[in-house]
């Protein structure tokens, strides 16, 4: 089985904002919430980069640790995907994530966060394949389709990979060698310990 | 038929029906009972004194208001919540507009709706804790008492624990709690709501037909 | 005299050492703006102009960026930062400390509320009941006492719901239905918890007389409180229940000012000060509550005319002799005769403590 894994090439994201605009679009997310974000390191300086970041479907994933509920589960790919019915927007998920990915309908007073929203890996969630409930929770589910995350196929400079870790570090690999230079494999030494680099 | 269907369907149709008849009930009972004729000739009027004796309840009496200071806060902190509660939540206004009448009126926002729950739990429970730990108060409260600030805390306590609107099994809980409330208030204390206007009243025409100064 | 100060103290201290440690941490982030500052001039070193092709492997800076520095983000509430490294200390400790040692204080508290029960038993009024009362708690005393312990029992069990639901009630009732126990939970502890504040500015006000050190504390601590022993003598309030308005006073602020960040984050300028209240409101939970079950043990089963002074507010004269001997004499005038002596009595049958446990009100 397949391990999805994202990663985001520093060397060639351009701050563009597609992945996030396609995956608003995708998932028909309400305003107020962005599964995935763009941060730009050194705006404005010499080596300026960009890295795209939403939920990395951790290996070992700290929402799934601390969740009081339990709603998190991974899918036999490794796609971290929890269960809105279970969730009782405590926010403790969000005080855990190393990449700030849970996201919140509502950041208000009293606590009234709501349902916790973020990333699937477009993925859906625990109801039926492609029923009107799943997508109204989580969106559309890609991969039951048998495509892959919307946010990296749609990425303009081919900077944001998703998809089978082997093939993603394969791809990546080759790039390394043909620039003759680069790390920056930014995000798996914490997202995927434990699991071979391949 | 799922249990949050029943009680919030046809139990709640029932419980407002035994609400409507028996207040309804109660309060042509009592007015049926009639008051003694007075002969004596009036030295005013006894409607002005109706209506005064209402108004003048609301405020606490010089001399006592020293003591009872902690309840009239209290009470006022727990009726004015409820009321607004009641009545600006905005469950509670969509379910009214969906199972009884085709009106609806601004919500208050969330931040306000628990603020208000805060005002009508925090008289709610001094009301009570002054009820148990009063001496007097022990004295005079008998069952009822106690079962009628019971059922209200458990109405507002189901209804807050309800607030994340997630869980069928909480609204259900809520409802059920909404639908014995409505049953048991006509046989009740909890009547004073329809009744106290009349005792007040009451008073106040008294006082007010003999001239006295409220 | 009762079992309160060293549950008390024991708290008192874990309370004490646990913020310090977590303010510490907090006081080695340097501000915000060195952080810029610092970030920047490491570009320039490592990176600069010379460099911007990425000639460099730029380890350093990517390892950077992994213990949390920070970036510049276009979109999301997730604010700047790329990698928030604490969440996963935030995980450790919530999980590995608090959630697993919290569970076994309270045990513990609970335990030795039992072992206590078995070796000293009810203590009982070796006079009797005299039938005479002095008057210990006005009116408005006994309204704030039960108007904080009616709020902190809510808040209590809908707490230890949120903070040791998943490993006890969980496996027990399962998935869905803890989760509608949580999200109720949740709700509650969100809304009561503002009338916490309420409570305890009221009590705080009512009972503030009377509640600070004497010297005849430090004899009632030299003694033990007469936890096992011969009686120790106390005023109007002995050292365990001094000890116990005082936590409630300084852990229930902490508690407060925690609960409020965490009520409204948006008071909270940072991730890491919503983390820290966190662990921080759980540590003064698992205090508070501990100490107040012995506090509700002693006020109840644990001691014969205990429970007087807090439903009528007057307590029988035997007892004021026997447990507030100081505060008998300041109000009566009289003495005590001989305090000591009643000490000696012999530890009294369990049987016969079951059978009547209960102190009932007049």
């Amino acid at each position: 089985m397949a391990r999805m894994k994202f990663l985001c090439d520093a060397e060639r994201c351009i701050e563009c904002n597609s992945c996030v605009t396609a995956c608003k679009n995708e998932h028909e997310i309400p305003w107020g919430i962005n599964r995935r974000r763009v941060v730009t390191l050194s705006d404005g300086k010499p080596g300026e980069r960009s890295i795209s970041v939403a939920c990395m479907h951790c290996s070992d994933a700290p929402c799934m640790a601390v969740c009081p509920v339990d709603c998190f589960y991974q899918t036999a790919n490794g796609v971290v995907l929890h269960d809105k019915d279970l969730c009782i927007g405590c926010g403790y998920c969000f005080f855990a994530c190393p990449f700030g990915a849970p996201q919140y309908p509502q950041a208000g007073n009293f606590g009234s966060r709501g349902k916790m929203d973020k990333c699937t890996f477009c993925a859906g969630g625990p109801e039926d394949d492609h029923s009107a409930e799943e997508f109204k929770k989580y969106g559309r589910n890609r991969i039951a389709e048998g495509k892959l995350p919307i946010c990296a196929e749609m990425c303009s400079t081919k900077a944001l990979l998703a998809g089978d870790g082997n093939i993603v570090s394969n791809i990546y690999r080759e790039r390394v060698v043909g620039r003759g230079f680069g790390s920056g494999a930014w995000g798996w030494g914490r997202a995927y310990i434990g699991e071979g680099r391949t | 038929m799922s249990l949050l269907q029943i009680f919030e369907g046809p139990l709640f149709y029932i419980a407002v029906t035994v609400f409507m008849i028996g207040a309804t009930w109660r309060i042509l009972g009592i007015i049926a009972i009639g008051r003694k004729t007075d002969i004596s000739p009036p030295k005013a009027s006894a409607n002005v004194g109706f209506i005064a004796g209402n108004l003048r309840h609301f405020l606490p009496r010089k001399v006592f208001a020293k003591r009872t200071w902690v309840h009239i806060v209290a009470g006022y902190s727990f009726h004015l919540g409820l009321f607004v509660l009641v009545i600006f939540a905005a469950p509670h206004i969509t379910f009214f507009h969906d199972r009884i009448w085709d009106i609806r009126w601004p919500a208050l926002p969330r931040w306000g709706l628990i603020i208000a729950a805060q005002f009508a739990f925090a008289g709610l429970i001094m009301l009570w804790v002054r009820r148990f730990s009063d001496p007097v108060m022990r004295l005079i409260s008998d069952w009822d008492d106690h079962i009628g600030s019971w059922l209200t805390f458990l109405v507002m306590l189901t209804g807050c624990l309800a607030l994340q609107e997630s869980h069928d099994a909480l609204k259900a809980t809520h409802m059920l709690f909404v639908d014995i409330w409505l049953i048991y208030f006509p046989f009740s204390r909890l009547m004073h709501a329809m009744t106290f206007f009349l005792s007040r009243g009451y008073t106040g025409a008294t006082y007010g037909r003999k001239g006295m100064n409220l | 005299m009762d079992l309160r100060e060293l549950v008390a103290a024991m708290f008192l201290f874990a309370l004490i050492v646990m913020p310090l440690e977590s303010l510490q941490a907090q006081s080695v982030r340097p501000p915000a703006n060195a952080v810029n500052q610092g970030i920047d001039k490491q570009i320039d070193e490592q990176i600069g102009t010379s460099n911007t092709l990425g000639t460099n492997s730029q380890s350093d800076y990517w390892r950077d960026l992994r213990h949390g520095k920070d970036g510049l983000a276009t979109s999301g509430q997730s604010g700047r930062k790329l990698i928030q490294a604490q969440g996963e200390q935030w995980r450790i400790v919530r999980k590995t400390y608090i959630v697993k040692y919290g569970g076994w204080v309270l045990a513990t508290a609970i335990f030795l509320i039992v072992l206590f029960y078995l070796i000293r038993g009810k203590i009982r009024l070796k006079a009797g009941r005299s039938g005479e009362t002095i008057s210990r708690f006005s009116l408005p005393h006994r309204t704030a006492h039960w108007f904080m312990a009616s709020i902190f029992i809510l808040l209590s069990i809908s707490g230890l719901i949120l903070l040791l639901g998943r490993t006890v009630l969980m496996p027990v009732i399962g998935k869905n239905a803890h989760s509608i126990v949580a999200s109720a939970a949740m709700q509650g502890h969100n809304l009561f918890g503002p009338l916490f504040i309420v409570a305890l500015i009221w009590l705080t006000f009512m009972f503030i007389r009377g509640n600070f050190f004497q010297m005849a504390d430090l004899k009632w601590i030299l003694k033990g409180g007469g936890l096992l022993g011969p009686h120790a003598s106390a005023g109007h309030y002995n050292f365990g229940e001094k000890g116990w308005f005082w936590l409630v006073v300084i852990a229930g602020s902490i508690m407060a000012i925690t609960g409020m960040i965490l009520e409204f984050p948006w008071l909270a300028e940072s991730l890491q000060l919503l983390q820290i209240s966190v662990i921080v409101h759980a540590i003064g939970a698992i205090a508070l509550i501990s100490a107040a079950l012995g506090h509700i043990y002693i006020g109840t089963l644990g001691m014969e005319g205990a429970l007087d002074s807090m439903t009528t507010g007057d307590v029988d004269v035997v007892w004021a002799k026997e447990h507030h001997d100081l505060w008998y004499e300041e109000v009566t005038g009289q003495k005590v005769a001989n305090p000591e002596a009643e000490g000696s009595q012999s530890i009294p049958d369990h049987n016969q403590i079951s059978a009547q446990s209960q102190t009932t009100e007049t």
